[in-house]
């Protein structure tokens, strides 16, 4: 199949999907606010959408794009800051953890992601601020801080009192996802370490590092790219419960707040919007699989085969 | 013929042999670790003969009584024994109801799963054609969701629509449906890889040849021979709904605040907390770290215990 063609069929399939979506959260709106429904039609809420509107909020009688475009920015940075130090640390703990799977630290290293894997995001949570907020009053227990404004954009990441408040709600959310990202590397690397063209080399007498790095991590790089794509709802999920529990004033307890007083636009435009998001990770992750492998074509490979060795 | 000298019972029969056990005694870990969950499903299961108080019963409450202290700190009660919530309910029987109700929709939810995702694993990889691309397909866009962010939408609109009131009563049903359906994938995947691994052995052909219908091969030969995993994936996936369930009580989609959860008990909590009022939010989320821990902890010592590579050893 042409790339080309590819391409074409991917942007149908999405278009396809955005409608689908977009009647779904119409019936959604019908039934949590049915005199708004008598007002716009199937049809006309459809080419409202095309046109980029997404409705007006029964509760802050504004756009729904623009508050929601206004939440935005804090939820971004939130989840920027959590995988960066999700990264930061799974890629060399799961490293470590791999090649010296005997030594006492890796050992406890396992051991204490056993324990981050049952630690719901809300208890990590509930123990920091008791720790850090309330006993020791080293950081603020709830909101973004002071926020710097880029053009529309609002960010928390150029001020103190914005990185002082990112912190917590970051670490808690960042120590669910940890111990997942540690043991799928580690699992993949173990794999790895064991096969013939490690032995080879290991033979050959190319230096250790190099056998981790260019052999282990870059063959991890794969399952990283699935994973981390299958985890971004969790993420979002994750990112949910962080937001209610540090008031951070993002997409999550927008939509939560909407749930409560029953503001269906607000809902349905929530839930278009979030699918877009859905779509384009899963694009992106299709792109990415074509650049670290070109082998794997991405339209012949489905998601549930990768990670999956042929022995 | 006997056929039944093939379809192993794999898992069955080194129960009987009493491998397992003497595998779960050799690990101390997972030894203890088990001795803990049952000894939490035992808790659960005699929660209403054995809690001082009903949580559920308003006529038990005053709220007189309210943000008591546990035993070991001053102003405590000796009615009491871990403190009370801000209602004046008896924290120690809130989270034994809360226990029992995790247990609850873990065991159900997972049974959900169980069944559906084996259904449509062994036809997946029995069938194959279009029934293994309909259903793989199927799993590739659920998964793409995760099953938490799915059921936080799902239910969060279904309580909207319902209604506060209305939702709380269907609450446990409706939470062990989403979790149920949502996760079934992880089955489906596992079994389908296990079941084109299996069918082309030569038990399946005799099986075939002997005129059993597909069903029978697919129940009673073939899923015999690749439960193990399946297993492994039902004890990590029951951590997982209670987590999930947990999630979704503290966000006030799940679980109402009269029918104690932990999750909820820990969502009310956390504003007394801030106060200083610690015990209602954080009793219960300890209470709820140790099931989930125990939990796992058996899940990865069965893991290594049913593993095929580790048959052969002596403990």
């Amino acid at each position: 199949m042409s790339y080309f063609r590819q391409i074409t069929q991917r942007l149908l399939t999405g278009f396809i999907s955005i409608i689908l979506v977009a009647c779904v959260s119409y019936w959604v709106l019908s039934l949590i606010s049915p005199d708004y429904v008598v007002a716009v039609s199937l049809s006309q809420y459809l080419n409202n959408l095309l046109h980029g509107d997404l409705g007006e909020s029964q509760f802050y009688y504004l756009p729904n794009l623009q508050i929601i475009l206004e939440k935005l920015p804090a939820t971004f940075e939130l989840v920027v800051i959590t995988s960066l130090i999700v990264a930061i640390f799974a890629l060399p703990l799961g490293l470590y953890t791999a090649i010296k799977p005997r030594q006492k630290l890796a050992r406890t290293v396992m051991a204490f992601s056993l324990l981050g894997i049952s630690l719901p995001v809300f208890l990590t949570g509930s123990l920091m601020v008791y720790l850090f907020a309330l006993e020791l009053n080293w950081l603020p227990a709830f909101g973004r801080g002071e926020v710097v404004w880029i053009g529309s954009w609002s960010s928390g990441l150029f001020t103190a009192s914005g990185w002082q408040h990112i912190i917590m709600p970051a670490t808690a959310i960042s120590l669910s996802l940890l111990p997942l990202f540690l043991r799928l590397i580690r699992a993949e690397l173990i794999q790895v370490m064991h096969s013939n063209p490690v032995r080879l080399a290991q033979a050959m007498g190319i230096t250790p590092w190099r056998i981790w790095l260019s052999y282990g991590l870059r063959n991890a790089t794969l399952p990283m790219i699935t994973m981390a794509s299958l985890q971004f709802g969790t993420l979002m999920a994750y990112t949910m419960v962080a937001e209610t529990l540090f008031q951070w004033p993002g997409l999550g307890s927008l939509f939560l707040q909407g749930i409560i007083r029953g503001d269906g636009p607000l809902i349905a435009a929530y839930l278009v919007l979030v699918s877009i998001m859905f779509l384009l990770i899963n694009s992106l992750t299709d792109l990415a699989y074509g650049l670290f492998n070109p082998h794997l074509a991405p339209w012949r490979q489905r998601p549930h085969e990768i990670g999956q060795h042929t022995p | 013929m006997n056929t039944t000298k093939y379809n192993g019972h794999h898992v069955w029969r080194r129960f009987r042999r009493q491998q397992l056990w003497r595998q779960l005694r050799a690990n101390k870990t997972a030894f203890v670790s088990a001795i803990v969950l049952i000894a939490l499903c035992l808790l659960g299961l005699l929660t209403p003969w054995i809690s001082p108080f009903d949580p559920t019963n308003m006529q038990q409450q005053n709220i007189m009584d309210a943000e008591l202290p546990p035993f070991w700190q001053l102003g405590q009660d000796r009615r009491f024994l871990l403190g009370t919530d801000g209602l004046g309910r008896d924290l120690l029987s809130s989270i034994l109801y809360g226990l029992k109700n995790s247990l609850w929709i873990g065991f159900w939810a997972v049974i959900l799963q169980f069944t559906l995702g084996t259904c449509l694993g062994l036809c997946a990889g029995y069938f194959g054609g279009w029934a293994d691309r309909l259903i793989m397909s199927l799993v590739d866009f659920q998964l793409t969701f995760s099953s938490l962010m799915l059921a936080i939408l799902v239910l969060a609109i279904t309580r909207a629509a319902m209604g506060a009131h209305d939702y709380h009563i269907w609450a446990p049903w409706l939470l062990v449906l989403v979790l149920g359906l949502a996760d079934w994938p992880q089955y489906a995947r596992t079994l389908r890889a296990s079941v084109l691994a299996e069918k082309h052995k030569d038990y399946i052909a005799a099986a075939q040849v002997l005129g059993y219908h597909s069903r029978h091969i697919m129940v009673f030969h073939i899923l015999p021979n690749t439960l193990s995993p399946l297993l492994v994936i039902a004890t990590l996936q029951v951590a997982h709904v209670i987590l999930a369930e947990a999630a979704l009580s503290f966000l006030g989609i799940g679980m109402p605040y009269a029918n104690p959860s932990l999750g909820g008990l820990m969502g009310a909590g956390f504003e007394y907390m801030l106060s200083g009022i610690w015990w209602i939010a954080l009793l219960p989320g300890l209470a709820l770290l140790v099931l989930l821990f125990s939990i796992n902890l058996v899940a990865d010592w069965l893991r290594d215990a049913l593993d095929p590579k580790n048959l052969g050893q002596r403990p």
